[in-house]
């Protein structure tokens, strides 16, 4: 995979961890303290991508990095659409959708601040340039700016029962350092 | 942000977005994360990723349709006058 940091999807189980339905998420390393009494690791965010998904991403890293194919921008539908879709999907099967418009916004959240950083191969750095994404000197900056005001911003949503997801991806170097240490390589 | 003040998420679409999911768990490190509130985040987010499986035929572009790269700066470039 390219400097991107993008881990190609493999066929068994995708870059995500080995998550498994059924509760485990977490749970072997949520544990307060560990058996000789050190602080246990905190629990990590587990995922499970679908396998038509995982198909995705494996399809669309061969055609960028092994065809040298772009993709045709902008795109349609654009991840702001996606987010409307899905909020109003949901509320197709439920008569509230509070909870998971603050998750898509969110995600839209750090998809835009994270694109340059995290989500480019190097291929698509030069497309990127040419439809007027800033450089990457002043996003860095800008992205850590806005990471550390998520905290004001969005202060309704730290009070929710998802308080901490924001709060964590805003968090002060002090009290986060890892996250001010090279994001682009840490992505 | 782009330089004409819009922002990534209405430029790029599903591909670019499904890639952030792969990079979620580093994101947000979760560090002061209870259990259950894991579990919730990822129960929530995972509930996108169904969604854009249900979706995936509309969402996301054909292999085939993918461009070379001098092409996709120009039709990039065309499309954003």
């Amino acid at each position: 995979m390219e400097e991107t940091g993008l881990i190609k999807a493999p066929q068994d189980g995708g870059p995500l961890p080995n998550s498994k339905k059924g509760g485990t998420k977490g749970s072997s390393q949520a544990a307060k303290r560990t058996a000789d009494g050190t602080a246990a690791p905190a629990p990590q965010l587990s995922l499970t991508m679908p396998a038509p998904l995982k198909k995705q991403l494996l399809d669309d890293h061969d055609a960028v990095v092994e065809n040298s194919k772009l993709l045709p921008l902008p795109r349609s539908p654009t991840v702001v659409e996606i987010v409307q879709q899905y909020v109003a999907h949901v509320l197709g099967r439920q008569p509230s959708a509070d909870a998971e418009d603050d998750v898509a916004a969110g995600l839209q959240l750090y998809f835009d601040k994270a694109l340059v950083h995290c989500l480019l191969y190097k291929g698509e750095r030069q497309q990127a340039d040419q439809v007027g994404l800033r450089g990457l000197d002043a996003e860095l900056a800008s992205f850590m700016r806005h990471m550390d005001q998520l905290v004001a911003t969005h202060a309704a949503i730290l009070r929710t029962e998802l308080q901490p997801m924001w709060f964590i991806g805003s968090a002060s170097a002090s009290r986060h350092p890892a996250v001010h240490t090279s994001p682009v390589n840490r992505c | 942000m782009l330089a004409d003040g819009r922002i990534p998420s209405t430029v790029y679409g599903a591909e670019h977005f499904l890639r952030l999911f792969i990079k979620l768990p580093e994101l947000l490190p979760a560090s002061s994360l209870a259990e259950d509130q894991v579990a919730l985040l990822a129960t929530r987010v995972e509930d996108v990723l169904r969604f854009m499986q249900l979706k995936q035929q509309q969402l996301f572009l054909p292999q085939e349709q993918y461009i070379a790269a001098a092409q996709a700066g120009a039709s990039a470039t065309k499309s954003l006058q």
